[in-house]
């Protein structure tokens, strides 16, 4: 059984006010790919991901992860298998440090302590930031929280990643630094973002989202290529 | 909030100050409303406890005026409502009002004392920490660990907010009543905005109710907290059951004579 895929098959999505978010979105993303989530600002990006880990679940039509559909009963397996990081890494760190913030998914799952302890260590590993852990997350700078955000995931050793404009407000260095990092990992990632660059570097593949549907699902290569889709996408004039 | 990476004292751990500062409310709190003599001795407690904690005992006095506003309100009435004469200095007669409205204001700040100094040894979660190994009920801890974290989501928003508002406020230090009640109005609702994303952060991390602890230092009860614990209960039913001041007083009195 493997639960290293998603697969979305015609989900709709309407808010409770009425706000139809996602119409028939349908995409598989396979065992290891790097998938780039696209689209303007209201395409429905931050919508799809919440999916992705159950906070929401559709209105109609079928999300699973691997062989498990995502719907009440699964959920604790789903949060599980799937690592959601969201935009604004002060949402993420509520904890008063950042090896108890990194323990939060560990223990939640019940963990054995001497397991939680490894699994801290190896996530900080992971992100370079084994000497900040006993630091408080509000004394840390927006690159550092970002890579403690995907520490916090890191550690509950998901199968699929999700990264939510996971470069967002950061400077040159952190970015780059950031940018190594996902290309180091071997997981399932889907990163919804307005980055160009990142999304060239790290994903082979893009899906375009606009207004709750997907008008692109193609290497990325290609999309970037397509002038009249970066036209409607506002990313050239 | 500051974390230590270690209880302070060395060997006393937090369960251990935290039974003693429970004692100490208690033993403090039961001292009778005109005892303002008896109650200044508590003051001991925080005196002795703040530097063996690491903290200075002028910060933690300081700290604990913030909440003075608070206990003026409560003892305010006193004086007003009891007018009973109870002592004569000189040609001055004081009523009991005024004594026991004293004695709010040196419960409230010995007991915020106290409280600060326990918080400032382990951090509020510390404190949470130990309750729950002192076995009081998980769902009273997380109640308590969610207001004091959406406590300072509050206050990050308002501080956000202040400065949105002060960048565009050219100097202006006033603001009409309108301004704050938009004001209140909005940081009502970033607050609930930004708690649910903090909860949906939660919650996609396993979040089920209960908020884990994640402790990597020793916890072990040894005799030194037993030590601590009982040295000091000693030391506060001394303090309440005999009554030093009148033996100063003896004593000051045959030395004059």
């Amino acid at each position: 059984m493997s639960h290293h895929y998603i697969q979305f098959s015609n989900v709709c999505y309407a808010y409770p006010n009425g706000v139809e978010a996602l119409h028939d979105v349908s995409f598989r993303i396979s065992h290891g790919e790097k998938v780039a989530l696209l689209g303007p600002n209201g395409a429905g990006k931050s919508t799809l991901i919440l999916h992705t880990n159950g906070l929401l679940l559709p209105t109609s039509g079928e999300v699973n992860v691997g062989d498990i559909p995502v719907e009440k009963k699964t959920l604790p397996l789903i949060r599980q298998s799937v690592g959601l990081v969201f935009q604004n890494s002060d949402d993420q760190l509520f904890m008063p440090t950042v090896e108890e913030d990194v323990a939060f998914g560990p223990l939640n799952m019940k963990l054995p302590e001497r397991e939680v302890e490894h699994r801290i260590d190896m996530a900080l590993k992971a992100v370079g930031c084994q000497d900040l852990r006993k630091r408080a997350p509000s004394q840390l700078s927006g690159g550092q929280r970002r890579r403690v955000s995907i520490a916090t995931v890191l550690s509950m050793e998901p199968s699929v990643l999700v990264l939510d404009e996971p470069s967002s407000n950061l400077d040159w260095k952190s970015r780059e630094d950031l940018i190594r990092i996902i290309s180091s990992f071997t997981h399932t990632c889907l990163i919804a973002s307005h980055d160009v660059d990142l999304v060239k570097r790290v994903c082979q593949r893009s899906i375009v989202l606009k207004d709750g549907r997907i008008i692109a699902d193609r290497p990325t290569d290609e999309i970037f290529t397509d002038q009249d889709l970066m036209r409607e996408l506002g990313l050239i004039s | 909030m500051e974390f230590r990476d270690q209880a302070v004292p060395p060997g006393i751990n937090s369960c251990a100050l935290l039974i003693t500062t429970i004692c100490y409310l208690i033993v403090m709190l039961s001292v009778s409303p005109t005892g303002i003599s008896m109650l200044i001795l508590f003051s001991i407690f925080p005196i002795i406890t703040a530097p063996i904690c690491g903290e200075s005992y002028l910060k933690i006095m300081l700290r604990s005026l913030w909440v003075l506003p608070f206990i003026l309100f409560i003892g305010i009435f006193n004086p007003i409502f009891d007018k009973e004469a109870f002592l004569k200095i000189g040609e001055l007669d004081i009523s009991r009002g005024w004594v026991t409205f004293a004695s709010v204001i040196i419960r409230g700040l010995l007991g915020m004392q106290a409280i600060l100094i326990l918080i400032s040894n382990d951090g509020f979660l510390g404190l949470c920490n130990s309750l729950r190994r002192l076995k009081v009920p998980d769902l009273l801890i997380t109640q308590l660990q969610f207001v004091f974290r959406y406590l300072l989501v509050m206050m990050e928003e308002l501080q956000n907010m202040r400065r949105a508002r002060d960048a565009r406020s050219y100097g202006r230090d006033t603001y009409p009543l309108k301004v704050w009640g938009n004001m209140m109005g909005q940081l009502f609702i970033r607050t609930v905005d930004r708690s649910q994303r903090i909860h949906a952060a939660m919650i996609s991390r396993g979040f089920s109710g209960t908020i884990p602890t994640y402790n990597n230092y020793s916890f072990g009860w040894s005799y030194k907290n037993t030590l601590y614990v009982c040295s000091w209960i000693a030391v506060f039913l001394i303090l309440r059951l005999i009554n030093i001041p009148y033996y100063i007083s003896l004593v000051t009195a045959s030395h004059i004579l």
